[in-house]
């Protein structure tokens, strides 16, 4: 006699709560997150949340919703550097590759916004080349399109084109704008042709280095470094002088908002609770053309303290690399 | 002074926070992964985690601060997928422990179900949860949890060979 459908289903529980954990422990208990355990749950948490990001997913400077507020936050961690006004020298000769490579991510992950059109292209260039992965798709027997190159895929986005005030017009924070498809689009990545199937997806995702150790080696521990050095970041006085002022700022607009992220956070609650987009998109842009003189101004602060503490990052992700998070490890 | 507003304000809640959050984050993931699958799922969870810490002081004036959080969680996915080059599916593999019994036609079956009745199939047969706890989650009306688990069964049988006369 077979099992009842519904004891087939019930049975199944453990596979997907041992798959819920093996992901979790993987990217939220590893030794570097543990050391961590002293630190805000917003920290970790939030480290989480961008995890795989090298090797999966090309994000645009588009800031997360979930952040803590630096005031907010009581962030008391024994691993937490503290927070100094001392700058570090900043580089007075050619980064190495290996530098260069982790400052792109540094500003590309912590800035919420003001990200540099070049920065933009470097981060989306950490993906495997379209060219690579088209032959990767033909050689396993795949018809597969190549999407924008990194420059292409920028040169797109409007909020490279535009000046802020003018994009925040037209735009607002570029939130509900896109659901009402007020935006306009980046080209298409590339896909597998029409009709290929799961095999192709499966093989599209190996192309494109998304099971690749090393990438993923990589992916981890920028993760593990983005979500402790953000706790250095908030914590930086001059960090929490700027968000002090940034508040001010809006205040004197009439706006309200712990954070930035905070700000972006409300209007992306907004849009899941079924309200019309058109009243949303009015109060985003309203918010957003006031926002510009003042974000511009905590975005300066952030990518100065993000400069002058990056010895910091490095030391993070160094730290992490070494620490057991290699997939390999991971089983 | 506002950060001490904010400092007064952050202590007030997290002992309300702390009794919260381990019993909903598991539900929160298990409800996410049913419908996004578990790297987009924990990663939506994670968000919307990081957000309650944020806004705890909001989440416990909230009458269903769970159900809520679920909506943070998949309006983060909704957010980075604008940006991401492949959606991610509802991929199960089997661990090397639960290799022996992993039901991979199960899974797969769930795999091709829409969203909306893999969410209502796991959490309804899956966890155990109510028609009417699942609706609240989910924000919908109990007909339509009904609608989704009767229609997701009746794939599942079909796709499963297990269709009955």
């Amino acid at each position: 006699m077979t099992m009842e459908l519904e004891d087939r289903i019930a049975a199944g529980a453990s596979t997907l709560d041992s798959a819920i954990d093996s992901y979790t422990e993987r990217e939220h208990d590893r030794p570097a997150r543990r050391r961590l355990a002293t630190v805000a749950a917003s920290a970790v948490l939030l480290a989480g949340g961008v995890a795989a990001i090298a090797a999966i997913a090309p994000r645009s400077g588009e800031p997360r919703s979930a952040g803590p507020v630096a005031t907010a936050a009581p962030i008391t961690g024994p691993t937490v550097p503290a927070a100094t006004s001392a700058p570090v020298a900043g580089p007075t000769e050619p980064e190495d590759p290996q530098q260069a490579r982790l400052r792109t991510y540094a500003m590309a992950l912590l800035l919420d916004s003001g990200l540099r059109r070049e920065e933009m292209v470097a981060f989306l260039s950490e993906n495997v080349p379209e060219s690579e992965v088209r032959t990767c798709m033909e050689d396993a027997g795949f018809a597969y399109s190549p999407g924008p190159s990194p420059k292409e895929e920028v040169d797109a986005d409007v909020r490279f084109t535009m000046a802020p005030h003018e994009y925040a017009a037209a735009y607002g924070l570029g939130i509900a704008g896109w659901d009402l498809g007020l935006l306009p689009r980046s080209p298409e990545p590339g896909e597998p042709a029409p009709g290929a199937g799961d095999a192709a997806v499966q093989v599209l995702a190996g192309c494109r280095g998304i099971f690749d150790p090393e990438r993923r080696a990589t992916s981890d521990a920028v993760n593990a470094a983005v979500g402790m050095f953000r706790v250095s970041l908030d914590n930086d006085q001059r960090t929490v002088t700027a968000l002090a002022e940034w508040r001010s700022c809006m205040e004197a607009a009439g706006f309200e908002y712990g954070s930035p992220q905070a700000m972006r956070g409300s209007f992306y609650a907004r849009i899941t609770t079924g309200e019309a987009l058109e009243p949303i998109f009015a109060d985003e842009v309203a918010v957003a053309v006031a926002n510009v003189p003042c974000e511009a101004a905590y975005s300066a602060v952030v990518r100065t303290v993000i400069d002058d503490r990056f010895h910091e990052f490095t030391a993070m992700f160094d730290a992490a690399l070494a620490s057991g998070l290699a997939p390999d490890a991971q089983g | 002074m506002a950060a001490e507003d904010d400092v007064a304000r952050t202590h007030a809640s997290n002992d309300w926070f702390d009794g919260f959050v381990e019993p909903a984050s598991v539900t929160l993931r298990r409800a996410l992964v049913a419908r996004n699958g578990v790297q987009d799922g924990c990663e939506a969870a994670a968000e919307a985690l990081a957000w309650a810490w944020e806004h705890r002081a909001e989440l416990e004036a909230m009458a269903n601060p769970l159900g809520y959080l679920i909506r943070v969680g998949q309006s983060s996915l909704r957010r980075d997928r604008r940006h991401r080059r492949q959606r991610r599916s509802f991929d199960i593999e089997p661990h090397v422990e639960d290799g022996a019994r992993f039901d991979a036609d199960l899974f797969a079956g769930l795999a091709r179900l829409t969203p909306d009745q893999r969410t209502a199939v796991v959490m309804v047969h899956m966890y155990g949860f109510s028609y009417r706890d699942v609706a609240s989650l989910l924000d919908v009306s109990d007909a339509a949890v009904t609608n989704h688990v009767h229609r997701g069964l009746a794939r599942l049988r079909q796709l499963l060979g297990e269709e009955r006369s």
